[in-house]
């Protein structure tokens, strides 16, 4: 469904993504997997469409979306949670999850958020900087949920948050994929957040994907020694 | 010294503090949203001033019988008119320099300085005056030197209506949380579907529309000229700054504070030396508080 074509990445002079391609499937959870600096966040940022590919091809369904402006693809169905979560801060719990219902015409929060994330029920009025890393992460998917996306880009869910709530993350994101057939996409370091959640996995490495794998075939040593190099 | 005439000096403060605010918000939701410095928005209020000059005008010749009402018809004119110039500055001017202060900063003195040259040619140079209509003339008075002029009572309640309309607006619309939201962060607000393009040119439109407002209200209390924008443009960013970028409290506070201390100074020295007052407060409030008089933290 999503499909990535040879893309480069410039980040002012310097070349961070070197011929990118792989691809989504529905209802599927893809990890792309390396240590900091490696092309990441960029990759995720350029499918997001905050920063301009110089070459290659990113589509959706069969369409071109490459340089599509970042609130035209919400439209097409990608949603993001960002590293680092970036809530508004000074945006209540509720208002943080209404900005995320711009593309869609009903307003009101869906109930099947509180399900997925009970503890926003109790926070609706507090100010979005005032919760605590892993509650922001919860807001953050929760926020990307409402605009009902077929492809959800998550970049570093795991990133400086409590082992429980990494738990509970984990769980949310194959409901997702089970129960309403989303597509997931994530980078992640942690290695066992990627191994409960996804069933491909890719290594990059200096801008480049060196290594492929599935869940069933996953050497879970090799992919260590990957990220600890 | 009269106590009454100290407390009518006061109660006149609260006119200046009322135009102060309504250009202050303008500024403060333009330069929050897209940290564009507009130092055309001096012009944009003497916009709004010359529209009610127009429009006072057209009444006295043409619908003598209505003169009564024409500041109503001035005062919507001015929010509209100079509403769509600010439209058509953020699209033609501002959008092609985003991202580049200081050429904004360059291109928007440009466009003040060929405002002034225009309001030059087509009104005089000389300052012109707006007849006020009959009720707002004369004063409620509530010892004998201790008064309440009509306009100034009519400019304070302006002031009022227009805060809480924009708290309503920002705070209770779409449209605000949009503006909210791109303020606090314009990547992820972009990244999350909002066209933040289009919540540019809403913004901006707005801001200046307040301006035009705040222009209409300055001829309620004095003669207006192709310059007067110059005399409120510092001050209006001195508010800004002082209030805190991106708190309305603190822009309310602040406008109140500015213009009280100017207002109260002048009476006991001279105008000059009220500037001068004014100046040396900000500049020790700013070093006790670097961040203006409201400033909020919390984990981003």
């Amino acid at each position: 469904m999503l499909q990535i074509n040879d893309l480069h990445v410039y980040y002012g002079e310097s070349h961070i993504i070197k011929g990118v391609s792989f691809e989504v499937g529905k209802a599927e959870t893809i990890c792309i997997l390396g240590r900091n600096g490696m092309g990441k966040t960029t990759l995720i940022k350029a499918i997001m469409g905050l920063l301009r590919p110089k070459e290659g091809k990113i589509t959706l369904n069969g369409e071109d979306i490459t340089f599509l402006e970042p609130f035209e693809k919400i439209n097409k169905g990608i949603a993001y949670v960002p590293q680092g979560r970036e809530i508004f801060p000074y945006l209540t719990v509720q208002e943080n999850i209404e900005v995320g219902l711009e593309t869609v015409s009903e307003k009101t929060i869906p109930d099947f958020i509180f399900d997925l994330f009970p503890v926003l029920k109790d926070m609706l009025n507090r100010k979005g900087g005032n919760l605590s890393g892993g509650q922001q992460q919860q807001l953050a998917i929760a926020r990307a949920l409402v605009s009902n996306p077929k492809i959800i880009l998550l970049d570093e869910p795991t990133e400086g948050i409590q082992p429980s709530i990494i738990e509970e993350i984990a769980k949310v994101l194959n409901i997702l994929k089970k129960e309403k057939g989303i597509s997931i996409l994530l980078t992640e370091q942690f290695l066992n957040f990627a191994l409960e959640t996804s069933d491909r996995f890719y290594i990059i490495e200096k801008g480049k994907l060196i290594y492929e794998t599935t869940r069933e075939k996953a050497d879970e040593k090799a992919l260590r020694d990957f990220l600890t190099l | 010294m009269d106590t009454g005439v100290l407390l009518t000096q006061v109660f006149n403060g609260l006119s200046l503090f009322s135009i102060l605010l309504l250009m202050a918000l303008g500024l403060a939701i333009i330069f929050g949203l897209m940290g564009v410095i507009n130092l055309a928005h001096g012009e944009f209020m003497m916009i709004g001033a010359y529209t009610t000059y127009v429009i006072e005008i057209f009444f006295s010749k043409y619908v003598n019988g209505a003169f009564s009402m024409y500041i109503f018809v001035a005062l919507i004119s001015s929010f509209f008119l100079t509403a769509f110039i600010g439209f058509l500055t953020e699209k033609t001017l501002i959008q092609h320099l985003y991202k580049r202060p200081l050429d904004t900063l360059l291109a928007t003195w440009g466009l003040s300085l060929i405002l002034q040259q225009s309001f030059r040619n087509i009104f005089g140079a000389n300052n012109v005056n707006v007849d006020m209509p009959k009720w707002l003339i004369g004063s409620f008075a509530i010892s004998q030197d201790f008064n309440l002029p009509y306009n100034r009572i009519f400019i304070l309640l302006l002031a009022i209506l227009c805060v809480g309309g924009i708290t309503l607006f920002l705070f209770k619309t779409r449209w605000g949380l949009r503006i909210r939201a791109v303020t606090q962060n314009r990547n992820m607000s972009s990244a999350l579907g909002i066209n933040t393009r289009k919540v540019d040119s809403v913004a901006f439109a707005l801001g200046s529309g307040l301006a035009g407002i705040a222009g209409s209200a300055l001829t309620m209390i004095g003669s207006v000229g192709p310059s007067t924008g110059q005399n409120y443009i510092v001050d209006s960013f001195m508010v800004v700054i002082l209030g805190g970028i991106k708190s309305l409290l603190g822009t309310i506070l602040s406008a109140f504070t500015i213009g009280e201390i100017q207002s109260v100074a002048e009476f006991f020295s001279s105008s000059s030396m009220a500037k001068v007052i004014t100046l040396v407060g900000i500049i020790i409030l700013l070093q006790i508080r670097p961040k203006g008089l409201f400033s909020m933290r919390v984990r981003a």
